[in-house]
């Protein structure tokens, strides 16, 4: 279960409204390699590893990639709350618009809906410990992506705290793989399904 | 768009949170580092010493400003405060 804590993980105080920012850094809250993708992936992941220890780095980094989600929806809000309707039609944002107000919903800066097909749950711990870490450098470089695109310092401090965290839980996935190797049965070489043929 | 009821956050208050926003860092980061290490004693006692600071801080700022988790409501007032506080999204500091 988890409790809610009334506070965002790092703070996001974003002074000027800019709709185009928002519709590229939407991506992180709805899209392939956003927020929503990581969270839903880890904590799902979670019940058929075969290990304790790689079960609770997958639910720790799940629960932080929520909070990730929180700040993502926090900066697309504060970028879209106080915008005119001028503004709305000269930044391409009236597609969205029409459809979600300035309301927060996950897609990706395309306009793809959130879909859980962009992530999987495989019930293979070395498949799956390997999906988090492409993971991880996927949602790393669409970060660095947005960075290119924003100059507004106030947008680009907490998008560049959020482009840490992915190379710091890249660097958790990787020992969590390792443990899982070290304990595996060393006749099954090439690490085929180690959770669910340990059973049989 | 904003309405009356919404309650700006003083500077100090804004200090003692970002104080949490570090000391709960801290210890987030330090678990994931515990949890693929959980043998290496000197990151134990480092997660030990910053959580015991960080709930005591969070219960210090529940009493002054108000509670940020359900399990310190009984921190501060008589009345529902919990649904009163700011919310993290309207970013209230600078």
């Amino acid at each position: 279960m988890w409790s809610y804590e009334r506070r965002l993980e790092y703070p996001v105080n974003i002074k000027k409204t800019d709709a185009k920012a928002a519709q590229v850094i939407i991506s992180q809250y709805g899209g392939p390699d956003g927020e929503l993708s990581a969270s839903m992936r880890y904590l799902s992941q979670r019940f058929a590893m075969p290990d304790r220890r790689v079960a609770g780095v997958l639910t720790d980094i799940g629960t932080e990639e929520l909070a990730h989600f929180e700040m993502i929806g926090a900066i697309v809000h504060q970028l879209t709350r106080d915008l005119s309707m001028e503004e709305i039609e000269s930044s391409g944002f009236a597609p969205y618009y029409t459809d979600h107000t300035v309301g927060v919903w996950p897609q990706a800066a395309g306009g793809i809906p959130f879909n859980a097909c962009e992530f999987q749950s495989k019930g293979d711990a070395v498949a799956d410990l390997v999906e988090n870490m492409a993971a991880e450098q996927k949602a790393r470089v669409t970060y660095e992506n947005i960075l290119r695109l924003i100059d507004d310092p106030d947008i680009i401090d907490p998008i560049r705290f959020l482009r840490q965290r992915e190379i710091n839980h890249f660097q958790r996935f990787g020992e969590a793989l390792r443990m899982t190797q070290d304990s595996l049965d060393p006749k099954n070489f090439y690490q085929y399904n180690p959770g669910f043929d340990r059973c049989k | 768009m904003s309405c009356d009821c919404q309650i700006t956050m003083t500077k100090e208050q804004c200090e003692m949170l970002h104080d949490i926003d570090i000391l709960c860092f801290t210890v987030i980061d330090m678990t994931l580092y515990t949890d693929t290490h959980p043998d290496d004693r000197k990151a134990l006692d480092f997660v030990r010493h910053y959580q015991k600071l960080l709930n005591s801080l969070r219960r210090e700022y529940a009493v002054k400003y108000g509670p940020l988790c359900l399990s310190d409501v009984d921190m501060y007032g008589t009345a529902w405060d919990w649904a009163k506080m700011p919310l993290p999204w309207e970013g209230g500091c600078a």
